[in-house]
């Protein structure tokens, strides 16, 4: 007699041997202790956790010859016949090979023949999901009202295949995915059946690996068992099922912490040549990162982790080598190098890349770390947060230098050195400077700078009205974002010669904000925004004023001294003045 | 002659198999999976055999018994094999078609199977393993083997059944008849229904190094390449013998040299007008693709540089040539250029205008601006 495997040698025979799912399991006993039992049933659920199974529980205990009961006896002759699957009145349908209406229609001419045994005549169809539209619809009358000998016990695992008009003739149960540690029990007690000796750590390992499924579980302990000798620990599991070792996860992920992209590369390499599944080491690194990163987020989680208490601490102690968020752009690049590795051309370069780059990522300056010391560093320059407009006057008085200096300016507060040595060679400008709150330095400089040479000729106009304008940008956050977007920081001149409220805008603003002025719609918004906050009779348009008609005393200095004047400031030119004893023409 | 010793590099699936058949722990149902050309359907042959023979208690079957023999000339009655029907070979005349598809398919050089018709070969009725395919059979494990301990069905290419064949085998691969042995052979275990993972064993058939399959080329084929040709064959082949006998047969290295050219033409020069002229008259999209092969596996290198690492490269006979690139790139512009040549390939296959593709390619590699799309 050839060999069976454990799903088959140990199948439950009893309801309350199914491992992990009570909630139906005690539904059905109490339904036949109380013979109430149903004429169609639905069990679905995932692969492996017990749907077949229990159907065939269902109809021993409703045909076992001591009546029916939650416990059947397993020992009279109709018992052992279903088991052995040789009953006359228990029919298991492969509904995936019997799929067509013709079977279906033959099943419906059979139900009306009463059970040889004279008990209940069940049908069991498994994979019910694979039965073609007409085959369900054959079905819908007799599943609604069978004769009172049968009943019907549907199994499938996408019951979101199934017609509404199934379902809604059907008790459904719902199979959920057995615990890891339910499986890992279960997995104790048939070792101890199968006389073989087992670590726990081992077990538990196996039951993670088979992700809610018992028989996933034991097909591999049968794969174990087939080639191990004497006792099982996890070293011997992660060997024999070619997963890749806890030990080589932590190696890895420490030369990611160290920013060593090379040795990265060797212990791939290394672990490749020793027949390592690439996909299995991508699914691991992503796994490890995963568990590192709930232990960032709060080192009390470690329930969340699939480790023994023991490697427990070697988690917490590699969380501590990385910022959270850095962990979590890691993570991000582990599952997606492992989501991509399948569909890649060349799997190994795909991993090697990413690796390298996640050993490059590790060493950047994590972007909270670059926020915190651009408002530093805005605080020095003078405070609040709406003073960006002072924190660019300050930054770039009049010279063009506003543009390049940001990253200088965020790196430069800090003392201490910004980088290791080594990611300085790796180092490209992409990463840090692509975020937002960087770049946003730039852009509010060279922003606040035509602002502030903007400011001064209109800021004197008049100082009541000016504060209608500003009340006016104000609401308009509100209402339309993109056009406050466009229009904040415009100075417009305005006008109260007549009764009537004017703004006008100067030609020194830019394209995008005259266009702005000239489009009829943003001037009627405008219009009534200012009314709104309060102005007399608004009347918004495009200036053609001349800038000359600004209050030559509002003027800035510079725009008042003339070009020669202000170069004069500079103390290079004032060293050159000296030297000559020249003068600078206006 | 399907033996284990034949089969290099997977001493523990031998192993593994080995001890369940000592133990008597045989399941009924297996997946053999790894990438093409490492030895899963020589192997699930020889485990047929070595089941079957008359002598045999260890390692290889004899070969010498009479069931052997049949087994090695594919003719045992009890041996049924399923494969996805080749895809150029549509219905009428099929039996000789087929036989020639099979020789070629076959990996020349390394080992032939002797193919009959007259063996129980069942054969998709098209170019997937149909449910029809899988009706014959659970008809066949339904009833007695003829002469066998056990019968043997061997699957190959098992992702590539149909949605409603994969759903029709559940049943069967759960609780076959005693004495059924199921082998599923597949290259992306990942495609196969959860279900039916479940429901076996997997044992994955590893990736061969680079040392086996140059030490295999020399040793097996009838020309035996050049260590640096072998060399680069074995680089490209990820693992898979059968990939690098391909390979071998063509000018590997020139290929190689074109490729790294063809990464560093200047746009709008001469020269890569020139070259991809040159691509286009050649009309082999195979051979372009295997250019953009090429020149991800001479970025692979580069990057191996970059990061100092002592991974021997693959292009190790113009290492001089890779240092010399290493100092001009960066590991992001490398990723960036890898994604350029993915997204080529992906426009390859896609059927673009052939030149269009080329000058993209060309373009893009250069304009350190460009981000891909993808």
């Amino acid at each position: 007699m050839s060999y069976l495997v454990l799903a088959r040698k140990y199948r439950p025979q009893l309801f309350e041997d199914v491992v992990g799912q009570a909630h139906v399991t005690r539904t059905l006993a109490n339904a036949i202790e109380a013979e109430r039992v149903a004429h169609a049933y639905l069990f679905c659920g995932p692969r492996g956790v017990g749907k077949t199974t229990a159907a065939r529980i269902l109809a021993k205990a409703l045909n076992c010859a001591k009546g029916p009961s939650a416990t059947p006896c397993n020992k009279c002759e109709r018992c052992t016949e279903i088991t052995d699957g040789r009953s006359f009145d228990v029919l298991e349908i492969d509904g995936a090979s019997n799929r067509g209406i013709d079977e279906v229609r033959e099943l419906r001419e059979n139900t009306r023949y009463a059970a040889a045994s004279g008990g209940y005549k069940v049908y069991i169809i498994d994979e019910v999901h694979m039965l073609t539209k007409e085959a369900f619809n054959a079905l819908l009358k007799t599943l609604e009202e069978p004769p009172s000998h049968v009943i019907f016990v549907l199994a499938t695992t996408d019951p979101f295949k199934l017609p509404a008009t199934i379902l809604s003739r059907v008790q459904r149960f719902d199979f959920a995915r057995i615990a890891t540690r339910d499986i890992a029990g279960h997995l104790k007690k048939l070792m101890k059946k199968e006389k073989i000796k087992a670590d726990d750590d081992a077990l538990a390992l196996v039951a993670r690996r088979a992700q809610g499924g018992l028989r996933d579980a034991l097909s591999l302990m049968d794969q174990i068992l087939s080639a191990s000798e004497g006792k099982l620990d996890r070293p011997a599991v992660e060997n024999l099922l070619g997963l890749v070792g806890e030990e080589f996860l932590f190696s890895l992920v420490d030369a990611i912490a160290d920013q060593d992209a090379a040795r990265t590369l060797s212990l791939l390499h290394e672990t490749y040549t020793q027949g390592a599944d690439l996909e299995e080491v991508a699914k691991g690194l992503t796994a490890h990162l995963r568990d590192l990163f709930i232990l960032s987020v709060g080192s009390d989680l470690g329930d969340l982790v699939d480790a023994s208490d023991t490697s427990l601490e070697r988690y917490q102690e590699q969380t501590a080598k990385f910022n959270p968020e850095t962990l979590s752009r890691l993570l991000d690049y582990a599952a997606t190098a492992s989501a991509t590795l399948r569909r890649s051309e060349n799997p190994r370069l795909t991993l090697e890349l990413a690796l390298a780059d996640m050993a490059r990522l590790s060493g950047l300056m994590p972007m909270s770390e670059i926020v915190e010391r651009v408002l530093a560093l805005e605080e020095r320059l003078g405070g609040v947060p709406e003073a960006s407009d002072s924190v660019a006057a300050k930054a770039s008085p009049a010279k063009a230098k506003a543009a390049p200096a940001p990253k200088k300016a965020v790196t430069a507060p800090s003392a201490q050195p910004v980088r290791k040595k080594k990611d300085l060679e790796l180092e490209t400008p992409e990463p840090v400077v692509d975020r937002a709150p960087p770049k946003s330095v730039p852009v509010s400089a060279a922003q606040a700078s035509s602002e502030s040479s903007e400011a001064a000729p209109a800021g004197g106009a008049q100082k009541l009205t000016g504060t209608l304008w500003d009340a006016c940008l104000e609401s308009l956050k509100t209402k339309n974002i993109r056009l406050w977007g466009t229009l904040h920081g415009v100075k417009a001149l305005i006008d109260e010669d007549s009764d009537s409220f004017q703004v006008k805008i100067g030609e020194r603003q830019n394209a995008l904000q005259r266009e702005a002025f000239s489009d009829p719609k943003t001037v009627t918004l405008l219009e009534s925004t200012l009314k709104e906050v309060g102005a007399p009779n608004p009347k918004v348009m495009l200036g053609d004023i001349q800038e000359g008609a600004v209050d030559p005393e509002t003027k800035s200095p510079e725009d008042e001294r003339g070009m020669g004047e202000v170069m004069k400031d500079e103390p290079i030119i004032q060293k050159v003045i000296d030297m000559f004893k020249g003068d600078v023409l206006p | 002659m399907p033996k284990f010793s034949e089969v290099i590099g997977q001493e523990s699936v031998h192993r593994l198999l080995e001890g369940a058949l000592e133990r008597d722990r045989l399941p009924h149902a297996y997946i053999f999976h790894g990438s093409p050309g490492v030895g899963k359907t020589t192997t699930a042959f020889a485990l047929a055999q070595r089941l079957n023979c008359l002598e045999a208690t260890q390692g290889d079957p004899c070969g010498a018994c009479s069931p052997c023999r049949k087994y090695e000339r594919l003719q045992h009655p009890d041996l049924h094999w399923h494969f996805p029907m080749p895809a150029s070979v549509k219905g009428g005349k099929r039996a000789e078609e087929i036989r020639k598809q099979l020789d070629e398919r076959l990996e020349p050089g390394i080992f032939r199977f002797h193919f009959s018709t007259a063996a129980s070969i069942a054969i998709g009725r098209d170019k997937d393993t149909r449910a029809g395919s899988v009706a014959e059979l659970r008809h066949q494990a339904g009833m007695h083997s003829v002469e066998a301990r056990t019968k043997v069905f061997v699957i190959s290419e098992a992702d590539r059944m149909t949605d409603a064949a994969a759903n029709s085998l559940l049943k069967i691969l759960e609780e076959p008849r005693p004495g059924n042995l199921l082998i599923l052979c597949t290259s992306n275990p990942g495609a196969l229904l959860d279900t039916i993972l479940s429901r076996c064993q997997a044992l994955r058939f590893r990736d061969l190094t680079e040392d086996e399959i140059v030490a295999l080329l020399q040793e097996k084929l009838a020309e035996p390449p050049s260590k640096k040709e072998a060399q680069l064959a074995a680089a490209l082949a990820q693992g898979s013998l059968s990939r690098a006998t391909g390979l071998v047969e063509e000018e590997v290295v020139e290929q190689r040299d074109r490729a790294v050219r063809f990464l560093n033409l200047l746009p709008d020069s001469p020269e890569s007008h020139l070259a991809v002229a040159d691509l286009v008259a050649m009309k082999d999209r195979v051979l372009i693709e295997r250019l953009f092969d090429f020149g991800d596996l001479w970025l692979g290198d580069v990057l191996r540089v970059l990061a100092g690492s002592s991974v021997p490269l693959a292009n190790r006979d113009a290492e001089a040539l890779v240092r010399e690139h290493a100092r001009s790139l960066t590991i992001p512009e490398i990723k960036r250029r890898m994604a350029v040549l993915k997204e080529a390939r992906r426009a390859l296959r896609g059927n673009v205008y052939l030149p269009l593709i080329l000058r993209d390619v060309i373009e893009k590699l250069h304009d350190r601006t460009a981000i891909p799309v993808g």
